[in-house]
């Protein structure tokens, strides 16, 4: 659920921080000798202040998630920390933006917007290079929004040779500004993924989603450029598609700003490496003995006993036995055998197991398991319950268990 | 227009993920979760993957939920918290963090603590 509030903040932010900044680059660069370009002062103005209440409001959220007891750890965490600098910065920035939306002087303010992205983040904490780069990324994705917008409100209010002429200066500057772009983009990517793209990984998957939904921004300017604005002069419709294809351009925007906050706030770069360190269960041991999906049901309340399930297999060319098994959590652990007599289930305690050569056994319920009794601890959803089983051949070999919530009883895909 | 409004939303709604990659996260703790004690340890050690920033930690088993105190406050790799005073039973150690990139990150670490063998 935060994570959720999150991450709609950040889009939120996201296109703020863009419009904010961004209008005010634009509406800079293109309308120097070009003294008709429309301002698009409500929008500016507006977007600096939702940017500054989305960062208060971001502030808070991670305030009460870190444990909202005002306590000095918590409120350093967020303050005096690169999160906290960034915050400010779009604080600061965005209130900048809106006082002084008019004026030259609101540059400084889209400055300090633009910066906050190079502060904090999975690019700033890489190191000052990628801090650069996602910054001059950003920067460039600045403008053009900001550009898109101005060119919106320019085809309403402007009489359409002016209009023709604004959208063709907007052309020539787009394509400097998207080559800057894509050339961050390459060098920012290339630098998180350590020149290696895995595209079975998540995060790999949403930069290469970006791409794509980039790529079909750039086919809708070229078909602008080539086809509509040439006719801009001539067809009164023309200015219509233009108006359309602008609004389309805008929402393939706003895609690619969510993909981007759910990209930085569900993944991350270095996902590869943090997997490692997190249990995956599925086959856990290799080698003369196999074991497949060890698990164990949770206990309710303090039940001093407990279960445990798992498929063995024997790769050896002999036929192996199970003859002892051990859990630093119990004092003892049996293998028992589950029985019907006359109709009524019961346990009946093997001294051994025996799985023969490239077979397997399977532990669950209904069939066998391990038994735990004096459990100094119990089982509980999410636990990892290390074992250690002893065999007659292939000697000692350590599994851990994973425990499931109660409801779980049969193993997934493991069909008769 | 709103009908269209109101299906995007619920879209959107419906593919809001529930999972979370892991950012960075703890690399060990000493002692190691899982394992199995005889006496309450003098001290509690975390150690994270990458800097980031303890902000809670909280010690939950029978007796109940209790907040651990820490040092040091701000960015660090390693953590301590003296005189954790574990319980005979299961004692759950949840940590909150705020990584040096911006993300919350949070798990727990499980330690057992049983009686002495004679």
């Amino acid at each position: 659920m935060f994570h959720t509030v999150a991450a709609l903040f950040k889009a939120v932010g996201y296109a703020a921080a863009l419009t904010a900044a961004g209008t005010v680059m634009a509406r800079a660069s293109l309308a120097r000798g070009l003294p008709a370009v429309p301002t698009t002062l409500g929008l500016t103005r507006w977007a600096g202040v939702v940017l500054s209440v989305t960062a208060w409001a971001t502030a808070l959220l991670f305030f009460l998630r870190l444990g909202g007891d005002g306590s000095s750890a918590t409120l350093k965490a967020i303050f005096l920390s690169p999160l906290g600098a960034a915050l400010g910065l779009q604080m600061i920035g965005g209130l900048w933006v809106a006082v002084y939306a008019k004026r030259a002087v609101a540059l400084a303010g889209a400055l300090l917007i633009l910066g906050a992205f190079g502060v904090v983040g999975h690019s700033a904490s890489h190191g000052l290079q990628t801090s650069v780069t996602v910054v001059l990324h950003v920067t460039a994705a600045a403008w053009w929004f900001g550009g898109l917008w101005v060119l919106l409100v320019a085809g309403r209010t402007l009489p359409a040779d002016r209009f023709a002429d604004l959208v063709g200066r907007f052309s020539r500057q787009a394509m400097v500004v998207v080559c800057l772009l894509l050339a961050a983009a390459l060098m920012t990517s290339a630098l998180l993924l350590e020149f290696r793209l895995v595209p079975t990984l998540a995060y790999p998957r949403g930069l290469l989603t970006k791409l794509a939904l980039t790529g079909g921004l750039l086919m809708l300017a070229g078909i602008n450029k080539l086809i509509l604005t040439p006719r801009l002069a001539v067809r009164p419709k023309a200015r219509v598609w233009l108006r359309w294809m602008i609004a389309a351009d805008l929402l393939l925007f706003v895609g690619i700003i969510a993909t981007t906050a759910y990209v930085t706030t569900y993944l991350s770069p270095h996902a590869a490496s943090a997997a490692m360190h997190t249990h995956q269960g599925q086959f856990q041991v290799e080698g003369p003995i196999g074991i497949a999906d060890p698990w164990a049901p949770a206990m309710p309340g303090s039940a001093a006993t407990g279960a445990g399930y798992m498929v063995i297999v024997n790769n050896q060319p002999v036929d192996d036995r199970l003859v002892a098994v051990s859990s630093p959590w119990a004092e003892r652990v049996t293998l028992h055998a589950s029985i019907m007599e006359d109709e009524i289930a019961r346990m009946r305690r093997l001294e051994a197991l025996p799985i023969p050569h490239g077979g397997r056994v399977v532990l669950e319920p209904g069939t066998f398991h391990l038994m735990f009794s004096g459990l100094y601890a119990p089982f509980v959803a999410g636990d990892s319950v290390p074992v250690t089983l002893t065999f007659e051949q292939a000697g000692r070999v350590d599994v851990v268990l994973t425990v499931h919530p109660l409801t779980r009883q049969r193993l997934p895909g493991h069909e008769h | 227009m709103t009908k269209l409004f109101k299906i995007a939303v619920a879209a959107l709604l419906l593919a809001i993920p529930l999972a979370v990659e892991a950012h960075t996260t703890l690399r060990s703790s000493d002692p190691a979760s899982g394992s199995v004690l005889t006496q309450s340890p003098p001290i509690l050690t975390l150690t994270f993957l990458e800097a980031a920033s303890l902000t809670s930690l909280t010690l939950v088993n029978t007796d109940g939920e209790r907040g651990l105190p820490f040092t040091p406050s701000g960015s660090a790799l390693t953590f301590e918290a003296p005189k954790p005073e574990f319980i005979r039973g299961r004692n759950e150690v949840c940590w909150r963090a705020l990584s040096r990139d911006g993300n919350v990150i949070e798990g727990s670490i499980i330690l057992i603590m049983r009686a002495p063998k004679p």
